[in-house]
């Protein structure tokens, strides 16, 4: 955030600060050749995937470096290596990919299990009526994992849902809903724990709502006027009272964990960012001249080469 | 029609005589014979001769899919990411606009949108059903409109041979390509070589007749029309340069200029509406770089901007006829 | 009174069909329902039932002729 203010983040940043056990306690329960899916917020997911932080910290800022050099941004933090397949800022435009994955290691018989995030607000995009549809039909190794963090920008989960309870809608498709405090990433880990083990069994897809609260707006630095679409005292309270990071500190404080050994593991963390930012500071700008590679898997000939595009500009 | 079968490719090794649609299922049948990696998925696919390729590949390569077109094109698309190769049929191409979502905001942009870590390669097979009193809603020809998203290849091959070439360059091509295949050319027989490996490159266009008088460059299913047009024309002398781009995207511009600096008259034939369509584009680039070598104002006949009827009545001259033809290269002599 | 044959539609996307055989000559007596010709289309074969019962008084659309669907393949007198 300190970048974004600095200038040095371009478009849009959607922070996922708040959010921080719903995606970390669903990422640990899978293994490295598993796969998944997020959103534009999809920040800290990556990160919990296994993604290295100092090419998503240079995708955010656009460079060379990035993940995807320069060419997604913060709304779209793939990485590959790590089964990241991609992040949809259509909202709801990651599930029928979720799936698509999913059918392919079904198919081809691979042990791979493919995690889908999404929010509230997609499930109201007929996609995820569809793709829980086929993912239960055909019994897909996935599982949905819905981030309920009650507001789609301004618009509240009871003034757009007709069923607010959004694990109910899992019984519409004959796979089990099941709703979990998510700020506290133990029991997320726990919900995805299970479904990840349906998933390998062959059992089909879970539906796993977390509740959870965007602690920033839904993007930084954004201001919507008139009165304001939640209270002050509801993110007042969400911030003092359910910050994931304090909870989970305070249980395993409670667990036997000294706060040498805590102040030890934020120090490593704190340290792993700078290192970030002054990796992604120094990575140099995309050069104007390869503004069209990776459109193809090979390049094209003729008038409809990059080259030619490139000049007639 | 004897023109249709006519190929520029030399004919090497056998062939043998099939309609346009066998040609598709005996290319489909080879790539997944070739490649256990691709399967087919659409609405009722496993009949209308699907059911050769169930008894021969099993259910597991030959998918029904719900009414579902949007996600189930995403699911595609998300095989693909995974290492499958997918033909999506998407049964009628008036039906595209429902998977266009995720065709283009996905499998179009995300190998460049990942910095190139995912490739996508999936097939989208859009028929055209335009005439026999399907109305508006089973009538399109949506092609016009995929040809401005960058990262798609489209093809629109019109001869049995073509049809089996293209299909197979697109499977394996390894980006995402839309297969427009005009239902007027299914039953349209010809030569088609046999040899498993026979491919036609993506991108290059056909000259399916030489002529010296008039370009005529005629797109997918107006060929059909075009063919008796010229036949016609050639039986008082008129010689007309018949090509059949067979890529729309990318267009072959190269072959159009050299046919242009020949005849210095273009005409273009389609059925797509007439706004923003084949025609425009090529029309555009031929007016940027060929102005010079052309002796009249292109022309362009295409379907007007008005929604495909259902009467026969009103239905009958909606698209380019032979005498719409006919006329239009008069004109331009 | 006289009866006409026609081109059987047979789905979408078939536009037309191509006469492989006709199972009756001019002059024939033919019932309602028999099949009197084969026809085929890029998708499948299909056979054309009388619509009448009467004679088959002429052929419109010879063994080996394409045509639209829905046009005069024949005619029967009843």
């Amino acid at each position: 955030m300190r970048q974004s203010k600095a200038g040095r983040i371009p478009g849009s940043f959607h922070a996922s600060i708040g959010q921080e056990a719903a995606i970390v306690g669903a990422c640990l329960a899978l293994s490295d050749k598993d796969a998944m899916t997020g959103t534009h917020r999809s920040h800290g997911h990556p990160i919990g995937k296994g993604a290295h932080l100092d090419a998503l910290m240079a995708e955010l800022m656009g460079k060379e470096g990035g993940i995807c050099k320069g060419r997604g941004g913060s709304m779209h933090l793939a990485d590959k290596s790590v089964g990241i397949i991609s992040e949809s800022a259509i909202v709801g435009g990651g599930l029928p990919l979720a799936i698509g994955c999913a059918f392919s290691a079904k198919i081809r018989d691979i042990d791979q299990v493919t995690l889908c995030f999404f929010g509230d607000g997609a499930v109201n995009q007929g996609t995820f009526h569809e793709s829980l549809n086929m993912a239960s039909l055909w019994k897909l190794p996935v599982i949905f994992l819905c981030e309920n963090n009650g507001y789609a920008i301004s618009t509240s989960v009871a003034q757009s849902h007709g069923q607010p309870d959004i694990a109910l809608r899992a019984g519409g498709y004959g796979m089990p809903g099941v709703t979990v405090d998510g700020q506290d990433v133990v029991a997320v880990f726990g919900a995805a724990a299970e479904a990840v083990r349906r998933a390998r069994a062959g059992e089909g897809p879970t539906l796993i709502v977390a509740n959870t609260y965007r602690f920033d707006e839904h993007n930084f630095g954004l201001v919507i006027p008139g009165q304001p679409y939640r209270p002050v005292e509801e993110v007042e309270a969400y911030k003092r009272d359910r910050d994931p990071i304090k909870l989970y500190r305070t249980h395993l404080l409670a667990e036997g964990l000294s706060e040498q050994q805590l102040a030890d593991i934020e120090a490593e963390v704190t340290a792993a960012i700078k290192q970030a930012v002054q990796f992604a500071l120094e990575s140099p700008m995309p050069k104007p001249e390869t503004l069209s590679d990776y459109m193809f898997n090979s390049p094209l000939v003729g008038h409809n080469s990059f080259a030619a595009g490139l000049e007639r500009n | 029609m004897e023109n249709l079968k006519q190929k520029t490719e030399p004919a090497t090794g056998a062939s043998v005589q099939m309609t346009y649609l066998d040609a598709l299922m005996q290319a489909q049948f080879e790539e997944m014979e070739r490649d256990e990696r691709v399967f087919l998925m659409g609405e009722d696919i496993s009949v209308y001769g699907g059911d050769k390729l169930v008894e021969r590949f099993g259910k597991n390569r030959v998918w029904n899919m719900p009414i579902s077109e949007g996600s189930f094109t995403g699911l595609g698309i998300g095989a693909a990411i995974n290492g499958s190769r997918p033909i999506v049929d998407l049964s009628i191409a008036s039906f595209v606009y429902l998977a266009s979502d995720q065709i283009i905001n996905q499998a179009a942009k995300l190998r460049y949108m990942t910095g190139g870590q995912i490739d996508i390669p999936i097939v989208f097979r859009c028929c055209m059903f335009s005439v026999g009193s399907k109305a508006a809603q089973h009538a399109d020809r949506p092609y016009p409109f995929f040809m401005n998203v960058p990262g798609l290849k489209i093809i629109s091959p019109t001869s049995p041979a073509d049809i089996k070439g293209l299909m197979k360059s697109a499977v394996r091509d390894g980006n995402p390509v839309l297969v427009f295949e005009d239902t007027r050319l299914w039953p349209l027989k010809g030569d088609v070589p046999t040899d498993p490996d026979f491919l036609v490159p993506i991108g290059k266009a056909d000259i399916k007749r030489e002529g010296t008088d008039v370009t005529l460059i005629a797109i997918a299913g107006a060929i059909r029309p075009t063919m008796e047009a010229v036949n016609a024309l050639s039986a008082e002398g008129i010689s007309v340069e018949v090509i059949d781009p067979r890529t729309l995207k990318p267009l072959d511009h190269q072959t159009f200029k050299k046919s242009v600096a020949k005849t210095g008259r273009l005409l273009i034939v389609e059925n797509a509406h007439q706004v923003c369509n084949v025609g425009s584009e090529i029309s555009a680039v031929m007016a940027e770089e060929a102005f010079d070598l052309l002796k009249k104002p292109i022309l362009r006949v295409c379907a007007p901007d008005i929604h495909v009827p259902f009467s026969p009545a009103l239905e009958k001259d909606f698209f380019p006829s032979k005498n719409d033809i006919i006329a239009a290269v008069r004109r331009l002599l | 009174m006289t009866t006409e044959v026609i081109m059987p539609s047979s789905g979408m996307g078939i536009e037309e069909a191509t006469v492989v055989k006709w199972l009756k000559n001019v002059g024939d007596q033919v019932n309602e329902g028999e099949v009197i010709a084969e026809v085929e289309t890029a998708k499948a074969t299909v056979e054309v039932e009388a619509p009448a019962s009467g004679t088959l008084a002429s052929i419109v659309a010879d063994e080996g002729a394409t045509v639209e669907v829905n046009a005069v393949i024949g005619m029967i007198e009843e």
